[in-house]
């Protein structure tokens, strides 16, 4: 098996790459490898940006943290700015395959809250919501690549759980983020994130609604996982039914929320 | 004597070079002008090949070699390495006109690369003729049902109208009168799905013709004796003209009890007359390597209000896959081990093997016996719950002893009627007691606090045997050199588990010598002696049994020689540190008897050979705590500590000993909470690969606690017992015995997922599956 490969020395030259032909993009290769394997993409060259150590980087700067698209996983893990400021972001990497796949795979399409795209002579900024569009798809056009995620630091409250067939290396069933500050009595600023149960991860956004409508309370609490459960739209695959997958959420939202009645009681 | 070397971490004489990297495995040597070779899979599960082209394979430049049935004769054999006759039926030839399940082997290809070999494969043009699929061995039993092997050639099958591949019943005392003493009757139905035995190195094996044009076949097996048999038969050649070497093995767990690539790849060398390699890869390792056979137990069990059993009756429906290897004694075990561990008057047990068009099932650590555990040991936990008793003491209450005999045993057999078998060492009530103390029994039994996180505690015992009785043999052969050590050749197969250096130390134990003089040598069988292979419990008990003996003779063939050197009595001598020693502390070193023997006087080779067989098979006893922690919100069942107590007799290794068990409870965990075959309306298997078959990893085990607790058996070498399956039988009931101690409900079917532990839980009370 044969395979064109090109390396290019710098963004500048990575991005002319791109406006010539189509490639398919080499970053970390936790995924591309797998599916070269598999023999997918037997026609497309290979363009290995690895190495462009422009864009692996973490920033932090007024309030905002910007994070180059070929960071690791293992450069988040012992980012001691990222502890600080979003241990929510590192429990969820702290999640994501093994050792060896942390330290080869990027943040690239990851996580976080704003993407930069870069194509030659123009980048564009969008929430991160617009750039998924579903399982595996993005807007990234075939002449950009991803330049950074960034996010406004996030309220103090801040819990992660994934739920796996087992402790390591599993795909997950389902997984919650939960962000939220804490003002009069209420949530303030609550973001309910949910993996693995609809096309791409999603926000509880009436759940959210809903949280922030009153004083909290425990019944709340209950209301709020139900209506996230419905905000899903999971299915059944190998590893769990579709039924399972939205208890999940129930469960996991409402066990996100509990710990939120005693510092709201604190906050009033 | 207190033994020196014996019961000493000795380090693997292998060691070294696994952890160096220096490998020895099947896949570290390449030959020049080796072929690589695939096989086509059957992507039906039941079809009949009305027409198979491969005229455009053969024309693709860099093909070597092409087999279909129409390049082969067919000659019926089974896929079991066991001894001969084997009690499984011949129900597969080398290349079929039909396929019975999805992987099935179609067509083989030899070529320059692998990349070459798998185009030829997709240039292979078959027309099936798809006919109906059997999923469920109970329908496949109904006389209407479609037929598996309908072919008049094969041999062994128990019924092939009905699908069944072989079928046994067997009864001590009478049950009906057994029930009617009952104060107390349980009646119970367990399922057990398919699992896989998953070892890290997959199947794989070179095959090359010799200078003299002997077939030579390096292969990753557990059986180079039996494969030698059976791949003979096979390719028509005589059993002289073929060179079995089992390299160093990366794990066989009974998956390679089985010649699966040996014959076809044999084949393919005498086709190209070149080196061939042929591996399996790991979705293949999945779908047509082996699996343990699922079943379907019906239990029913009397007792008094003491607790005391008054009859057992099992009844056990497997499904073996599409062909039957291992069909009979497999079910032979489930009854003649777990239903002895027990004395109760009035047995009987029942069971059929039945072929489907699914995965086929085999030899996996256990053969049978964690089955049947899962269903005893559940249900002794429930009996002792209706009576109001605590689990561990309706155990004591009925288990076996000393001067015990084990009737269903000797009724049951493996594959025929076995031998009278009287228990001479038994250590299980120690084992029981030290093992509640280290779980903490009485501290944690029946509280399983509030809250979404409920804790429990669960116990399971068991038993398994050493060795096929009467008919295992492993034998020995040691020589010596002119610097006193010594050259061990053994057929046995070491298989990652220690067993070169067990005999190694046993060698060294008789002669005086320090472990590292002897040179070990295993499984070749142009250079080794005989020996029945690594399965059933067999290779300490069995080849150990050779091997102490050899090296006796050995010991009395040297201070025959040192007494006429030093002018002493034979009956006076011992070895001492490398040396022959007189009272008198007269002494001279092996080096120098050896060199004497050689070149100095009456000249001769100190050598010997031995053998040992036995119609004992004593069974290692054990018993095993789960503690767990079950998440009533997620359902997620969190194994937090293990304990095993062992008695397998003498203990020669302690580390090896503590490895063996400690792999066999990782395999029991994934038994009870996360592994399943699962397969799709078609019959295709659904998770072939390790991100959806979830094996246990090191993050998910629990702590882990393993006591050995010693006891001689007379009929073992040293007083050793096996060890080597007995751990992976009580992971499963322990666990579920645990649940049910946090949950108060009982799971009947394995494994226990998340998905069925909410969906009790909301059956029972729908608002407390909410945490």
């Amino acid at each position: 098996m044969s395979l064109e490969y090109i390396r290019p020395r710098n963004v500048e030259e990575a991005l002319e790459c791109l406006l010539s032909r189509t490639f398919k993009i080499l970053a970390g290769g936790t995924d591309l490898v797998i599916q070269l394997r598999e023999g997918r993409h037997k026609d497309l060259p290979i363009l290995d940006i690895s190495r462009l150590s422009e864009l692996r980087f973490i920033r932090e700067k007024d309030g905002k943290t910007v994070i180059g698209a070929l960071t690791t996983l293992s450069d988040l893990l012992s980012s001691e700015s990222l502890r600080r400021t979003a241990p929510v972001l590192l429990a969820a990497v702290r999640e994501i395959g093994s050792v060896q796949i942390r330290n080869m795979g990027t943040i690239g399409t990851r996580f976080c809250q704003i993407v930069s795209l870069g194509r030659k002579g123009r980048t564009r900024t969008m929430p991160l919501p617009d750039f998924l569009l579903g399982p595996c798809k993005t807007v990234l056009e075939s002449c950009e690549l991803i330049h950074s995620v960034s996010f406004s630091t996030p309220p103090v409250y801040q819990h992660f759980e994934k739920l796996g067939e087992r402790k390591a290396q599993a795909i997950s069933i389902a997984s919650t983020a939960l962000v939220s500050g804490f003002k009069n009595g209420r949530l303030k600023g609550i973001r309910v994130a949910l993996g693995s149960v609809a096309p791409t991860v999603i926000r509880a956004k009436q759940a959210e609604a809903f949280l922030e409508s009153r004083p909290l309370t425990p019944d709340m609490i209950l209301d709020a996982g139900e209506m996230a459960a419905q905000e899903a739209s999971p299915i059944s695959d190998v590893r769990a039914t579709a039924a399972y997958r939205r208890k999940m959420v129930m469960a996991m939202v409402t066990r996100g929320l509990w710990p939120c009645l005693k510092e709201v009681g604190e906050s009033r | 004597m207190e033994p020196r070397i014996l019961g000493k971490g000795v380090s693997k004489v292998d060691g070294v070079k696994l952890v160096t990297g220096r490998g020895g495995f099947t896949d570290d040597f390449a030959i020049p002008g080796m072929l690589y070779a695939r096989t086509l899979p059957s992507p039906h599960a039941h079809a009949r090949i009305l027409r198979i082209d491969a005229s455009k394979a053969r024309a693709l430049q860099g093909v070597r070699a092409v087999l279909t049935h129409e390049d082969v004769p067919r000659i019926p054999f089974t896929t079991a390495g066991q001894g001969y006759p084997e009690p499984s039926p011949y129900d597969s030839v080398l290349l079929d006109r039909k396929v019975r399940f999805v992987g099935d082997r179609v067509a083989a290809v030899a070529a320059d690369t692998l990349a070459i070999a798998e185009r030829a494969l997709s240039l292979i043009d078959v027309e099936y003729e798809p006919l109906p699929a059997l999923f469920d061995p109970e329908k496949a039993m109904e006389p209407d049902a479609p037929k598996v092997h309908d072919e008049k050639d094969t041999t062994g099958i128990h019924d092939r109208t009905r699908n069944l591949a072989a079928s046994v019943e067997a009864q001590v005392g009478n049950v009906e009168q057994g029930f009617a003493a009952a104060d107390l009757i349980l009646e119970r139905t367990y399922r057990v799905p398919h699992v896989q035995q998953v070892p890290l190195e997959p199947h794989i094996c070179i095959s090359y013709l010799d200078e003299d044009g002997r077939l030579v076949i390096r292969t990753s097996t557990q059986v180079p004796f039996h494969c030698r048999r059976t791949v003979a038969r096979i390719l028509g050649l005589p059993v002289g003209r073929i060179r079995i070497i089992k390299p160093r093995v990366g794990g066989g767990f009974g998956a390679k009890q089985e010649i699966l690539l040996e014959d076809i790849c044999g084949a393919l060398t005498l086709a190209a007359k070149r080196p061939v390699r042929l591996a399996m890869t790991r979705e293949e390792e999945f779908s047509r390597s082996r699996t343990r056979h699922p079943q379907v137990i019906r239990l029913k069990t009397g007792v008094t209000k003491e607790g005391k059993l008054t009859a057992n009756e099992m009844t056990v429906v497997a499904n073996t896959g599409a062909y039957g290897g291992h069909a009979l004694t497999v079910q032979c075990c489930t009854g003649s081990k777990p239903l002895s561990l027990y004395k109760c008057p009035h047995v009987k047990y029942q069971a059929h093997a039945v072929y489907t068009n699914l995965a086929v099932a085999g030899a996996y650590r256990g053969y049978g016996c964690p089955q049947g555990y899962f269903a005893v040991e559940s249900q002794m936990d429930e009996l002792a719950q209706a009576l109001q008793l605590d689990p561990i003491e309706i155990r004591k209450r009925n288990m076996v002893g000393l001067g015990d005999s084990l009737p269903m045993a000797e009724v049951l057999g493996e594959g025929k009627e076995g031998f009278h078998q009287k228990i001479e060492s038994c250590g299980l009530s120690t084992c029981i007691e030290k093992g509640a103390h280290a779980i903490g029994w009485s501290e944690k039994r029946g509280k399983p606090g509030r809250g979404p996180i409920l804790r429990g505690v669960g116990a399971a015992c068991l038993m398994q045997g050493s060795a096929i009785p009467g008919v295992d043999m492993g034998s020995a052969y040691i020589k010596i050199n002119d610097d006193g050590s010594f050259n061990l050749q053994v057929g046995a197969t070491d298989l990652g588990g220690g067993s070169d250096t067990i005999f190694a130390q046993i060698t060294a134990e008789v002669l005086g010598i320090s472990p590292e003089q002897v040179v070990v040598y295993s499984s070749d069988t142009d250079l080794t002696p005989f020996d029945k292979g690594a399965y059933a419990s067999s290779t300490i008990y069995i080849t150990g049994g050779a091997v102490k003996k050899v090296a006796e003779l050995i010991g009395e063939q040297i201070v025959k020689v040192a007494s006429g050197l030093l002018s002493r009595n034979q009956s006076d001598l011992r070895f001492n540190d490398g040396s022959v020693v007189a009272p008198d502390g007269a002494s001279v070193t092996l080096a120098q008897v050896a060199q004497h023997s050689f070149y100095t006087q009456d000249q001769f080779q100190i050598q010997a050979t031995a053998s040992h067989m036995s119609y004992a098979c004593p069974p290692p006893f054990a018993a095993q705590f789960a503690e767990v922690e079950v998440d009533a919100g997620t359902g997620l069942v969190r194994v937090v500590k293990f304990v095993t107590a062992v008695d397998c007799g003498k203990v020669l290794n302690p580390p090896l000993a503590e490895g063996q068990i400690e792999g066999a409870v990782a395999q029991g965990l994934g038994y009870a909470l996360t592994e399943e075959l699962r397969f799709d309306e078609k019959g295709r298997i659904v998770n072939p690969n390790f991100t959806d078959y979830k094996i246990f990893t090191a993050r998910d085990m629990p702590e882990m606690k393993t006591i050995l607790v010693e006891t001689h058996e007379p009929t073992g070498p040293f007083g050793a017992k096996s060890v080597a399956e007995i751990g992976i039988n009580g992971p499963a009931p322990a666990v579920a015995n645990a649940v049910f101690d946090a949950l108060g409900i009982r799971f009947l079917e394995l494994p226990i997922t998340p998905e069925k532990i909410l969906k009790a839980l909301k059956e029972r009370a729908p608002q407390e599956a909410i945490a």
